[in-house]
C-alpha cells in the first residue's frame, strides 16, 4: 500500500462513528488489532505499538488491508 | 481463587471480540498484566501464561495466589503511579486536540519526552512509544510517567 493511501485508510477507519476497532493485515497475513493511537506513519515508516508494548516499524508496502473486526473474524 | 473460579472469572474476558486488558492481583501485592488474549493459555486443567515482554514470569499458572481479577481501567493506582485511566484519557486528549498543542512527557527517571506532533507518539493500553526522526524510540507505561505537561502547565502527575 502506498503511503498516502495507508494514512488515508487508517484515518477513514479510525474516525468511523460509532468507532469500530479494526485490523490492519499485512502482505505475511500478520493481523495487527488497531485503534486510532496505535499507528504513526512518519517519513515513509510505519510505527505500530502492540498492546504488550512491543513496537513494529515497517513499511507501507508491507500492508495488504485494512479489515474491520466483524469482518475479519467471519472471513477465514 | 479455585481453578473454577479462576477459569469462571477469566473465561469470558479472553473471548472477548474485542479484548481488553485486565490485571490478576496476587496475594501480596504482585500484579500479572494480562494484555493480549494469546498471554493467559486455559488448558484444562492448567492456565499458562506466556508473555513475550517479560519471559521471566511465564509458565503455569497457580490461581490460588489470585485474589482478584480486575480490568486495567479499573485497577486502582499505586502509590506513586500515573493511574492507567488518567493516562489513557489525558494522552487521548492530548493527541485528538485540535489545534495540537505539544506536550511533554516526564518519566521518573528524569526523562523529558516532547510530543511536537501527535504523529510522533502511538499508544496502546498501558504502553506509549515516541517516535523521533533520527533517534530511537522511547517506549514507557503510565507507572513511568512523572507528569504530562503543556504550556508549562502540570496536567496530571504520579
Amino acid at each position: 500500500m502506498r503511503e498516502d493511501v495507508l494514512a488515508d485508510a487508517l484515518y477513514a477507519y479510525s474516525h468511523q462513528t460509532p468507532f469500530r476497532p479494526f485490523t490492519v493485515e499485512l502482505v505475511n497475513r500478520v493481523r495487527l488489532v488497531a485503534h486510532p493511537e496505535v499507528f504513526r506513519i512518519e517519513s515513509g515508516v510505519v510505527g505500530y505499538i502492540a498492546p504488550n508494548g512491543t513496537v513494529r516499524m515497517f513499511d507501507p508496502s508491507a500492508v495488504a488491508r485494512l479489515v474491520s473486526v466483524a469482518l475479519a473474524a467471519d472471513e477465514p | 481463587m479455585t481453578a473454577a473460579e479462576f477459569h469462571t472469572a477469566v473465561r469470558g474476558l479472553l473471548n472477548e471480540r474485542t479484548f481488553q486488558p485486565f490485571v490478576l492481583e496476587l496475594a501480596g501485592g504482585e500484579l500479572i498484566h494480562i494484555e493480549a488474549a494469546d498471554e493467559l493459555v486455559i488448558d484444562p486443567p492448567r492456565f499458562i501464561v506466556r508473555k513475550q515482554t517479560d519471559p521471566s514470569g511465564n509458565g503455569t499458572l497457580d490461581p490460588r495466589p489470585v485474589e482478584r481479577v480486575t480490568m486495567l481501567d479499573r485497577l486502582a493506582p499505586r502509590a506513586g503511579e500515573l493511574a492507567y485511566s488518567e493516562f489513557r484519557g489525558r494522552l487521548g486528549q492530548l493527541l485528538r486536540a485540535e489545534p495540537f498543542v505539544p506536550f511533554v512527557v516526564g518519566l521518573k527517571d528524569g526523562t523529558e519526552l516532547t510530543v511536537d506532533r501527535a504523529n510522533r507518539l502511538a499508544s496502546n493500553g498501558r504502553h506509549a512509544v515516541l517516535f523521533t526522526r533520527g533517534q530511537p524510540f522511547v517506549v514507557f507505561n503510565n507507572s513511568e510517567v512523572a507528569h504530562i505537561t503543556a504550556n508549562g502547565e502540570v496536567l496530571c502527575h504520579a
